[in-house]
């Protein structure tokens, strides 16, 4: 296990009703870095957090959490040391948030200030049975960070908020990462992810494809070349000159005014699907 | 952060079908003891003294209903995954959800003696509770044996139940399953037994057989149905009971989160 990283898995592979789930899965994630984890739709990035947490075995591989093995039969570490919130907030109807909170920790401190940095507050007396969607996902996140745990896995934390509550969300995982807090976080709405995020992961059909840091990846991509018209704006991929050339010729030719030509950087979304692209060539 | 027993402690007192049983057994329990006020057969009200006035066959209802939300409603909820993570193994979460429900049991069978025991001051002053009754014992200690017994039997049932409700996920389809198997099964096992007791005479041991306990306790011709002594009910109870509760587990921890 690398010297700076809270958890690793070495080669970890899984199946699930004889469906190769996870196939010799490696990651690291390093003490006190926002760690994003993404990949299509079944591509085991649920199952993966789920191994480390010790909620489901393996086949083989082993998971380790601060240096100690995690298994379905022994994961105390866990209890310890991490904060979750997987497929969705873990929440009673029948408790009030307030009460739910009042279970994790005594500290009521605590369980105010987070609830103020994401606006949970005026809802903690009520029942979670009338929360809508993102109110009971802010209280599944305050219940993952409440008792200052040193990881936090945090499976698709922004559905169902709304854009401040994702800002919010964004200002608090920033300012815990900063007090050393290790986060682990999957999404699919990348443009808020690499607001946040150190490092990234891409789980694609049970393997890793890419783990790499975010810096590392803008650096690897290329810039889009972006002209602004009065008819709007054409993207022209990875400074292909000849393509911009034929672009501007068609452009003139249908007389639209051409306002501006620039350079734009590159999201996380163009960088992960150029990866993607070059890596799927190398494979053919 | 609060231990497992600590936080299973809140969450089942913050249930609303937690107390609201107790008052459904109250308002049922004096009902029936109006419904004796002006009985003349003295043995009739004697009967439904020691039988705690019906309050021990409800209380058969409400023992399944809690056993069977209680357990199934982390699934229901998603919540078993917490409270994984949270433990250090499944057993412990299993033992424990157990442990209060048994304790909840026994809370309502003192209950129903004490509410018992206030409906005769009130309601029927004259009925002496020194006086003997069944098994050459006086009333109290007739009631005192019943809610024994009924504890037993109590035990048999949650432990049933939670290996029903191991299975599910949701608590309106655990508690009918369970409502179901310990009615039905008792109705089945009588049938079973009177049918095939001299061809296959281990059929008496059968779990549901021994929910007799009470009936044979307050009359030994019970004995003609179950084919067993009340000593063989008693322990037989018992060692279904382990058995459920082993397997209840088992599956409760093996279960797919």
């Amino acid at each position: 296990m690398p010297q700076n990283s809270i958890v690793s898995t070495e080669k970890i592979c899984t199946h699930i009703n004889s469906q190769s789930i996870l196939k010799n899965v490696s990651i690291s994630l390093g003490r006190g870095r926002v760690v994003g984890l993404v990949g299509p739709n079944g591509a085991g990035k649920t199952t993966v957090m789920k191994s480390i947490l010790g909620l489901i075995s393996v086949d083989s591989g082993s998971i380790f959490v601060e240096g100690q093995q995690v298994t379905p039969q022994h994961h105390s570490i866990i209890k310890q040391k991490v904060g979750a919130l997987i497929e969705g907030p873990a929440i009673y109807p029948f408790l009030t948030g307030f009460e739910h909170l009042k279970m994790m920790t005594n500290d009521i401190g605590q369980i105010i200030s987070f609830s103020d940095q994401l606006g949970l507050t005026k809802y903690l007396p009520k029942k979670v049975k009338g929360y809508s969607l993102g109110t009971k996902q802010k209280l599944g996140i305050v219940l993952a960070l409440i008792n200052d745990p040193d990881l936090v896995i945090l499976d698709e934390p922004m559905n169902g908020l709304d854009p401040q509550s994702t800002r919010q969300l964004r200002n608090l995982i920033q300012k815990l990462s900063k007090n050393g807090t290790t986060f682990f976080i999957s999404s699919h709405i990348l443009s808020e992810l690499e607001k946040i995020i150190d490092d990234v992961i891409v789980l694609d059909s049970g393997k890793v494809t890419l783990s790499t840091s975010l810096e590392k990846l803008y650096q690897e991509s290329t810039r889009k070349l972006v002209i602004e018209t009065s008819a709007g704006s054409v993207e022209i991929n990875n400074e292909d000159f000849s393509q911009l050339n034929n672009e501007l010729i068609r452009l003139i030719k249908q007389r639209v005014k051409i306002n501006n030509i620039r350079y734009r950087p590159s999201d996380l979304e163009d960088s992960l699907l150029k990866y993607l692209d070059d890596h799927n060539q190398e494979e053919n | 952060m609060q231990s497992i027993l600590n936080q299973e402690i809140f969450k089942m007192t913050h249930k609303n079908s937690t107390w609201t049983s107790i008052l459904a057994l109250t308002v049922l329990t004096i009902l029936l003891a109006v419904s004796n006020l002006y009985q003349t057969k003295i043995q009739d009200v004697k009967f439904y003294f020691s039988s705690g006035f019906a309050g021990f066959q409800w209380l058969l209802l409400i023992t399944i209903v809690i056993s069977a939300s209680f357990i199934t409603m982390e699934f229901e909820y998603g919540t078993i995954k917490q409270l994984v993570i949270q433990s250090s193994n499944r057993f412990t979460i299993f033992g424990t959800k157990i442990f209060l429900v048994a304790c909840y049991s026994v809370f309502l069978h003192i209950f129903i003696i004490i509410l018992t025991l206030g409906i005769k001051f009130l309601m029927f002053p004259s009925l002496n509770l020194n006086e003997n009754y069944m098994h050459q014992r006086s009333l109290i200690i007739n009631l005192l044996a019943n809610a024994g017994l009924d504890v037993f039997s109590s035990f048999l049932i949650i432990s049933i139940v939670a290996f029903l409700a191991a299975f599910g996920s949701n608590s309106a389809i655990s508690i009918s399953v369970g409502l179901g198997v310990t009615f039905l099964g008792q109705g089945l096992s009588h049938l079973i037994i009177q049918s095939m007791i001299k061809q296959v005479p281990i059929v008496k041991w059968n779990p549901f057989n021994m929910l007799n306990l009470q009936e044979q306790f307050a009359n030994a011709n019970y004995h003609y149905i179950s084919h067993l002594t009340t000593g063989q009910l008693l322990i037989g109870d018992i060692i279904w009971t382990a058995i459920m509760l082993i397997a209840a587990a088992i599956v409760f921890s093996k279960r797919k989160i």
